[in-house]
């Protein structure tokens, strides 16, 4: 049901979204909606939590949320001591966190590298993914009221390049 | 206009316009639970 409320949204292209093989983990079963825009187009993480809440998924299905990644295109710059990212196209923008993995310390050094270059003025357009925080929790209090804003990611991967 | 008819067209409108406020150009949602078939 979640993957039909993705594959749904205008902006995301129905013919790229995939359902990724569920993995056992433990004594439940993960699976991933892998999604993508249409060219030229932007999803609204909104519009995606609205698309999800009208599954009307429900307690007891012993499902949930645990983690929503995703890729974002824009500048980088400091405010307020804080990194954050501007969308390219967009009003939008994220703050960006630092994880506490190797792989997502890795990333938020790499992030940190192109800020000093610039000397931590507005950077050249970058790409950055990260797991979007509050996204995660069991049907249906998950779904029940927008997680917060400014939206918050953990930076997970970085490239200077788009 | 049906009423019906204009609310329909009304909010396929409204899906046909992109956000102003979009973000992200691709993700992965990972959920539990999932029915095997």
């Amino acid at each position: 049901m979640a993957r039909d409320a993705t594959a749904r949204l205008y902006d995301v292209d129905e013919n790229k979204v995939a359902f990724l093989r569920p993995k056992k983990l433990g004594k439940y079963t993960h699976g991933t909606i892998r999604f993508q825009a249409r060219k030229g187009k932007l999803i609204d993480l909104d519009k995606l939590h609205e698309s999800v809440w009208a599954t009307r998924l429900s307690k007891g299905t012993r499902s949930g949320l645990v983690a929503l990644e995703v890729t974002a295109v824009g500048s980088l710059s400091v405010s307020n001591k804080q990194t954050r990212l501007d969308i390219t196209g967009s009003n939008a923008h994220f703050i960006l966190g630092k994880g506490k993995s190797k792989q997502q310390r890795l990333a938020f050094e790499q992030m940190t590298k192109a800020l000093l270059q610039g000397n931590f003025r507005r950077t050249q357009t970058v790409r950055v993914t990260g797991t979007v925080e509050g996204w995660g929790g069991a049907w249906p209090s998950v779904l029940k009221k927008l997680p917060r804003k400014p939206r918050r990611i953990i930076v997970t991967g970085f490239q200077a390049t788009p | 206009m049906h009423p019906t008819i204009m609310t329909l067209t009304l909010g396929l409108s409204l899906l046909a316009i992109s956000s102003a406020n979009a973000q992200v150009i691709s993700g992965n949602m990972t959920v539990t639970g999932v029915e095997m078939h």
